[in-house]
């Protein structure tokens, strides 16, 4: 799994960061960072997880947790564009209209 | 002030942007808010961004008062997540539940809501003239700016605008957009209103108006636009301006490093990270700032009323306290309050503010400020200028006399000693020169005032030998750095006390003072962490950046995050000892070029101000920062005399 991956849902990697080998430690538990934004996860099913470390966070993106929500349930692209648009059509109206009515100010 | 009756459609659209957001939710499905209970949550966990928190509010209607409910806004969800619950985590102090906020709506909807209050109030009687190519060009301009911020704080806002593409301009071309629509409409509305504009800046202490999940405040469009404009059109600084070029190139070329910081409750005064996108963003929103304030106080300031003024400074101290106590009481009320107003942080849930610890030491309350001690100088300053208009036999109105209670009632709570002492300074001075028995009560006003002032330092901190205070900052420095580095600072202190020179004599004065002043950790802190390079000292490291000092050297952990709780150090940062030596030089400049025209009220504002940043970070927060320098500003040149001598 790429690094950019990792990075695009858990953030850059904290310096002089050195991978655990979680794999082989059955006995292995995640301990909370609390310098570490809780970040949330979603599979491919929509089901979703937050992981509280920036370890747990890798370990989970490089599992298959790497689905953003937008991709399950909405799409974040057309809402931005019709946002766009509506502000855009609001702009166009309100110097369409200082034009017509010819205000002073500007 | 304001016209209502004509303003029927606005309240309609301010009640409207008050309540809809918060309603969007799909009410054909079958889901159906569920109870929080602590044995299973899973329900919040199935149903992301399903239920609206007003659907939320209304299934459980107990939730708005109780006080272990905690609602946070999670700027990091998508559009379609807006006013929806994201997510709820349970821990021993209650239920958090966040609710999303896409900040691309934030910034619509609650500039919207600003503008619609904004555009109630008067207009000027005469349109102003202004320069039509030059206001064009400010307006993009700042647009460009603030959009260019977005690029700049890519790591911070990585972190609240979700799913944003920071490599693809056409995201770039809606925010633009977004900050175009903003700008207009704030500008436009400015212009109609700006020979009162002056009287306006008070109100930054009640509405900062950050906006949720960005590092910006709405005003940072004003100032930037009147900053502009006035560059191009008049250049009234035009010798500090060309100074400023210089250091500007300094702090650019210096810019190498890459350290971030969370910007936390100086959101939206102060630069995410310390690399060179950010510094130049940062250099120039300063550089806009100074000019912008100067450039309306300049134009409008001979216009200033005092009382007027006084009047608008004073009575926002009673919606400041009303709000910071419903607030803490009311979860609710508190999370919406850090929407609309626009609050770096959520206001305290410490809901009683006349609380004391387990050593009978008051508990400061800060209210809906970010700062106890900052909001508690701006109350201190409220009860100056009522006493003082009092004093010179001013029409005390209702409205001053409720304004006099809020803050004596807010200064108490704040727990700003200092405040609290140069306010009796200054009311035992004029009582004793104003009486007929001067030298009686001048020993009876210096004894009481040396007994207050024992009581609020605490006899216990007199009790120590100058051996000890003197060599505290140093010493407490020293146990702060970790083992494996020193900031350079602190290798330049222990330089100094190993020849013992000068240098030692007079640090020992400012230890013994720190020490006094319950400074001595916290800028021992700083020491720790002071890492200049001889040029850095000199020129500092560039406007609002804190990243480089907390970034560049580790200390041992402290347990909260500590700014350096001294607008001296934070400015020794950022312009360096010349930078420093500059502005207190022009201060003192002026001071003499106008000494004539200063009478003791002036001086004692001056005094009040100077020793409150001396000893607090205030100059950090916008409302603090603008507000000051525009006091200040019409201190030194004459204009508050003029005008109290109506």
């Amino acid at each position: 799994m790429s690094k950019e991956l990792v990075q695009k849902f858990c953030g850059e990697y904290p310096s002089e960061y050195i991978k655990p080998d979680i794999e082989s430690n059955p006995n292995f538990v995640f301990e909370n960072d609390i310098n570490f934004k809780s970040v949330q996860l979603w599979d491919v099913d929509g089901n979703t997880v937050f992981v509280n470390s920036f370890i747990e966070c890798e370990h989970y993106v490089n599992g298959g947790w790497s689905y953003l929500i937008n991709e399950i349930k909405f799409n974040e692209s057309n809402f931005q564009f019709y946002l766009g648009l509506i502000v855009l059509f609001s702009l166009i109206s309100r110097i369409t209209l200082r034009y017509f009515l010819k205000l002073k100010n500007v | 002030m304001f016209n209502l009756k004509s303003n029927y459609l606005k309240l309609f659209l301010i009640l409207f942007f008050l309540i809809a957001p918060w309603f969007i939710s799909d009410y054909s499905d079958s889901v159906k808010p569920a109870e929080l209970v602590q044995e299973d949550n899973s329900f919040f966990e199935i149903n992301i961004c399903d239920i609206s928190i007003g659907e939320f509010f209304v299934a459980n209607p107990s939730y708005i008062y109780q006080d272990h409910y905690f609602f946070n806004f999670n700027p990091n969800s998508s559009i379609g997540c807006f006013g929806k619950i994201t997510g709820v985590s349970i821990t021993n102090e209650g239920f958090f539940i966040s609710v999303g906020a896409n900040p691309l709506i934030n910034f619509l909807i609650q500039s919207a809501l600003f503008l619609l209050i904004f555009s109630i109030f008067k207009k000027d009687e005469y349109v102003e003239i202004i320069n039509k190519p030059k206001h064009y060009i400010s307006v993009f301009f700042t647009t460009y700016l603030l959009t260019f911020s977005i690029y700049a704080e890519q790591r911070f806002y990585s972190n609240t605008i979700f799913d944003f593409q920071f490599n693809d301009k056409r995201y770039y071309l809606l925010i633009f957009i977004i900050f175009y629509w903003i700008g207009v409409n704030l500008i436009s509305l400015s212009l109609d209103r700006i020979k009162n504009l002056i009287y306006f800046f008070p109100f930054m202490f009640f509405v900062p108006l950050i906006f949720i999940g960005s590092n910006l405040s709405i005003y940072l469009f004003l100032f930037t636009y009147f900053g502009i404009y006035s560059f191009l059109n008049n250049n009234y600084l035009k010798k500090m301006n060309i100074l400023y070029l210089f250091f500007s190139i300094f702090w650019l070329f210096n810019s190498t490093g890459r350290y971030y910081l969370e910007p936390t409750k100086l959101r939206g005064f102060s630069s995410s990270s310390y690399e060179f996108n950010a510094n130049l963003f940062w250099i120039i929103v300063f550089f806009t700032l100074y000019n912008g304030i100067y450039y309306l106080y300049r134009q409008y300031g001979n216009d200033i009323n005092l009382n007027k003024f006084i009047n608008y400074f004073t009575s926002i101290s009673i919606p400041i306290v009303i709000v910071g106590y419903i607030g803490s009481n009311i979860p609710l009320f508190n999370f919406f309050s850090e929407y609309y107003f626009g609050l770096q942080r959520n206001i305290t849930t410490q809901s009683n503010p006349f609380i004391f610890n387990q050593w009978s030491e008051k508990i400061s309350w800060r209210g809906m400020y970010q700062s106890a001690e900052s909001i508690g100088e701006f109350y201190g300053l409220c009860l100056f200028f009522i006493t003082y208009l009092y004093l010179k036999k001013y029409k005390i109105s209702l409205l001053n006399k409720f304004a006099f209670i809020f803050s004596l009632m807010g200064l108490y709570f704040s727990d700003n000693r200092t405040s609290i002492l140069l306010y009796l300074f200054f009311v035992l001075i004029f009582l004793i020169f104003k009486s007929k028995y001067k030298n009686i009560l001048l020993v009876l006003g210096s004894a009481f005032f040396v007994i207050i002032l024992v009581y609020l330092v605490g006899f216990q901190n007199f009790q120590f030998p100058y051996e000890y205070i003197s060599t505290f900052l140093y010493k407490k420095g020293l146990d702060f750095k970790v083992y494996y580095e020193t900031s350079s600072f602190l290798n330049l202190l222990e330089m100094q006390y190993d020849s013992n020179s000068i240098f030692v004599f007079l640090f020992g004065l400012f230890s013994s003072i720190s020490f006094l002043l319950n400074r001595g950790e916290l800028w021992a802190l700083f020491i720790a962490r002071f890492n200049p390079t001889y040029s850095e000292l000199l020129f500092g490291t560039g406007p609002l950046s804190f990243g480089n000092l907390y970034g560049e050297i580790n200390v041992i952990e402290t347990d909260s995050f500590y700014l350096p709780h001294s607008s001296f150090l934070s400015f020794l940062v950022f312009f360096g000892t010349v930078g420093l030596g500059l502005i207190l030089f022009i201060l003192v400049y002026n001071f003499i070029q106008n000494k004539k025209t200063f009478d003791a009220f002036k001086i004692f504002v001056v005094i009040y101000i100077f020793v409150n940043i001396f000893k607090n970070d205030s100059l950090n927060y916008i409302a603090n920062f603008t507000n000051y320098f525009l006091i200040l500003l019409l201190i030194f040149n004459n204009l508050i005399l003029n005008i109290s001598e109506e």
